[in-house]
């Protein structure tokens, strides 16, 4: 029920400003208090009415509203006039009708009175003597009579064409040509707004979508030309509409609205080169491809015989052979040296006089060999091949090389099981194992044999010595061993090698220390000795090593 | 991947670091979470953004945005170091702190006007005998100062530090005076030279 407005003089309790204090009182000339603002009341909610001289102008409002369900729509076959009446406020329903250039009606008592332009409420005056007859119709009639107009949209990913069969294939084969996705189904074409047809037509619904950007505008220009064939956009699953033209009712509430009336199929909004129906489906969706023939030689074959050997040959996966690949190593530093006999040459004008030289070590081979410093070479040399460490134990990679797979330590050890006697160097073709066991200082490569050395001793003191000698050496008996016998002792310490007691230097313990994977060790060596470089790269090695337990700060 | 060592790792800056490989070395003690030290050594060799990281990483965040303000010449970064430092408590810091904005102002070129202002923050709290020194504060206001292009404020700043009996602070103003403007320093004598 409508209020009444406060306009109108009827009894407010909330006054609109605050009653005056007592004249001299004290609040008088303070500052005044701050009142609370009065509550607003919302507008009243009326019944109004539009009346409008086209059914496309009653659209217009009608598109406006919230709900096109409160809506009722109406016409006066005298004059012509359409209808629609729902419940709103009064300002609101001014600014809509207006704008759809209608005019506006109030339900007083149960007759609508036209409003007088201003306040909240109903019209006061007396109704008019002869009200219009208004004949209530259905929205789809009033969509019916305002018909469609052009309307422009830019080109959009998905199209939907009715077409007849005759046309179906060479449209799907045209859009798979265009690389577009195409989905097709058989409809039903009935009337939509007379009751019924005796035979009613089908036709096929051709679903085509792009899946890289806007469909081609050539395709659908081409596709307009065609007077058998139409082109929709698909508004909703309720809803098609001719894709150059649209209702002066939106979009959405065609869509809303046909949901309603359709149930399980949809509308079809054309103007007169097709007309309007109701579509029922036949068939459900299916790929366009299905359209695309093969003749009958693409029969299908029996499983090829090479399927069938290669499943019966391996009944488990092979792991893929360990490869040595190129990969960059740029944290890595060189090692050790890979040398052939000709690099061997070159060590001695190379490193004579360099500190390395009193550091490395030799490990010497069939014709290759093996050159190694504690802590690393760290140098780069002109000759040989660099190596880096990979580790577990004495494994060296050449530099800028990878296994393949990667693997992990505990995969490298059980593979490669070196000890700290035997260095293995990987190779793309090969593993070259060096013992370590007879390494020499890389010095001896150009130190050779000292001359004879002459012991001079005073006169007196060899006579001394000589007596000394005399009383504690007892005189010998064996004779002297003869020169065959001399060779075969030669031979036999060739094959036996050299004695591996090596002389006692902090390089051979760090080295093999090192060797050992006692890395902190090797590091300590090396810095007491001054090489703070290796000694370095040698506590950095041990600080990642996996299984080295964290030391104390 | 297991951690690798720290102590070891810091064996390794120092050998790196008696070896003169400072980047190394650097590189060393980053890695094993001596951040002060790594930030030392970046500063050292030039490194400063190297070392701001590392001084974010250490939670002095202002001595990062110092140095991306007047090492790097960033002071949007400075801007932002500052804005994610957690705010402290204490006057001194929130004089570093606006000495850093100063700092920036002047690279930015704007309005002298707040940077004069702190630079005067920065005399009177040098000018307070019996404080703790700041090593800090005087020479970065000294900076502020000469990116601002104002040798006076300089001049103000040595001159609060040697009211405020900073140590070595006259030597210091001696030596700027020598290699800024060719000249020599002559102060007054003391008062109780003068009586005597």
């Amino acid at each position: 029920m409508p209020r009444r407005s406060r306009r109108r003089g009827v009894a407010d309790p909330s006054p609109s400003t605050p009653p005056r204090p007592p004249a001299g009182s004290v609040e008088e000339i303070g500052v005044p208090k701050p009142e609370p603002a009065p509550t607003a009341e919302p507008p009243p909610v009326l019944t109004v009415a539009g009346e409008f001289r086209t059914a496309s102008a009653a659209l217009v409002f009608a598109g406006g509203l919230a709900d096109l369900g409160n809506a009722e729509c109406g016409h006066c076959a005298a004059t012509g006039a359409w209808w629609v009446a729902t419940s709103m406020t009064l300002a609101i329903a001014r600014e809509l009708i207006a704008a759809a250039g209608g005019r506006i009606h109030v339900e007083v008592d149960g007759r609508l009175v036209p409003d007088r332009g201003w306040g909240d409420g109903p019209p006061t005056g007396p109704p008019p003597q002869d009200p219009p007859e208004i004949v209530g119709v259905d929205v789809l009639e009033v969509v019916r009579t305002a018909g469609l107009h052009p309307h422009a949209l830019p080109i959009g990913e998905h199209v939907t064409v009715l077409a007849p069969a005759r046309r179906v294939t060479a449209l799907a084969q045209r859009a798979l040509d265009l690389e577009l996705t195409i989905h097709t189904r058989l409809l039903r074409l009935d009337p939509l707004f007379a009751d019924d047809d005796a035979d009613p037509p089908s036709m096929f619904e051709l679903r085509l979508a792009s899946p890289s950007g806007p469909l081609p505008a050539a395709l659908l220009a081409a596709l307009d030309r065609d007077v058998c064939v139409l082109v929709c956009r698909r508004v909703s699953d309720h809803l098609l509409v001719q894709h150059d033209v649209a209702s002066p009712l939106p979009d959405g509430q065609l869509a809303a609205l046909a949901a309603r009336e359709a149930g399980a199929g949809a509308w079809l909004l054309a103007d007169v080169g097709f007309g309007s129906a109701r579509l029922t489906p036949l068939t459900d969706l299916r790929d366009g491809a299905a359209f695309v023939r093969l003749s009958d030689r693409h029969r299908l074959p029996e499983l090829d015989d090479g399927w069938a050997r290669i499943a019966r040959s391996t009944s488990e996966p092979e792991p893929a052979p360990l490869r040595l690949v190129r990969a960059r190593t740029p944290d890595a530093v060189v090692e050790a040296v890979l040398l052939d006999d000709d690099d061997l040459a070159c060590l001695p004008a190379l490193l004579a006089g360099r500190p390395l030289a009193d550091l490395a070590m030799l490990a010497t081979g069939r014709d290759r060999h093996l050159m190694l410093a504690p802590g690393g070479v760290l140098e780069r040399l002109p000759v040989g091949e660099p190596l880096y460490r990979l580790g577990p134990g004495p494994l060296f990679l050449p530099l800028g090389t990878r296994t393949q797979p990667l693997l992990p330590p505990t995969a490298r050890r059980a593979l490669f099981p070196t000890t700290s006697d035997t260095a293995l160097v990987l190779q793309p073709d090969r593993i070259e194992a060096f013992p370590l066991a007879h390494r020499e200082p890389v010095w001896a490569l150009w130190a050779g044999p000292l001359p004879p050395v002459d012991l001079q001793l005073p006169r007196e003191g060899r006579r001394a010595l000589a007596e000394v000698d005399a009383q504690t050496t007892p005189a010998r008996t064996a004779k002297p061993r003869s020169t065959v016998a001399r060779l075969g002792d030669r031979l036999a310490e060739r094959v036996r090698g050299p004695a591996p007691d090596r002389p006692r230097t902090w390089q051979n313990e760090a080295l093999a220390a090192e060797l050992a994977d006692d890395l902190v060790r090797a590091a300590e060596l090396c810095e007491r000795n001054g090489e703070l470089r290796r000694a370095a790269h040698l506590y950095e090695r041990a600080a990642h090593q996996p299984t080295h337990p964290p030391t104390a700060r | 991947m297991s951690e690798p060592d720290p102590a070891l790792l810091n064996r390794a800056a120092a050998c790196y670091q008696r070896l003169g490989v400072l980047s190394e070395a650097a590189r060393c003690y980053r890695e094993a979470g001596s951040h002060r030290r790594a930030a030392e050594l970046h500063e050292r060799i030039g490194r400063f953004r190297d070392a701001a990281l590392d001084h974010t990483r250490a939670d002095n965040h202002e001595l990062a945005a110092w140095l991306l303000a007047h090492g790097v010449g960033d002071p949007a970064g400075a801007r932002a170091q500052l804005a994610a430092a957690p705010a402290t408590s204490p006057s001194r810091s929130a004089l570093r702190r606006r000495l850093v904005l100063a700092r920036c102002d002047a690279a930015e070129g704007t309005s002298p006007r707040a940077a004069l202002a702190t630079l005067a923050a920065v005399c009177a709290e040098l000018a307070r005998p019996r404080t703790v020194p700041d090593p800090q504060l005087e020479s970065w206001a000294v900076a502020v100062a000469e990116s601002l292009g104002r040798p006076d404020q300089v001049a103000l700043i040595f001159a609060a530090a040697v009211r405020g009996g900073r140590l070595g602070a006259e030597d210091r103003w001696r030596a700027w005076m020598r290699e800024t403007l060719h000249a020599e320093l002559v102060l007054p004598a003391p008062a109780a030279q003068i009586a005597r």
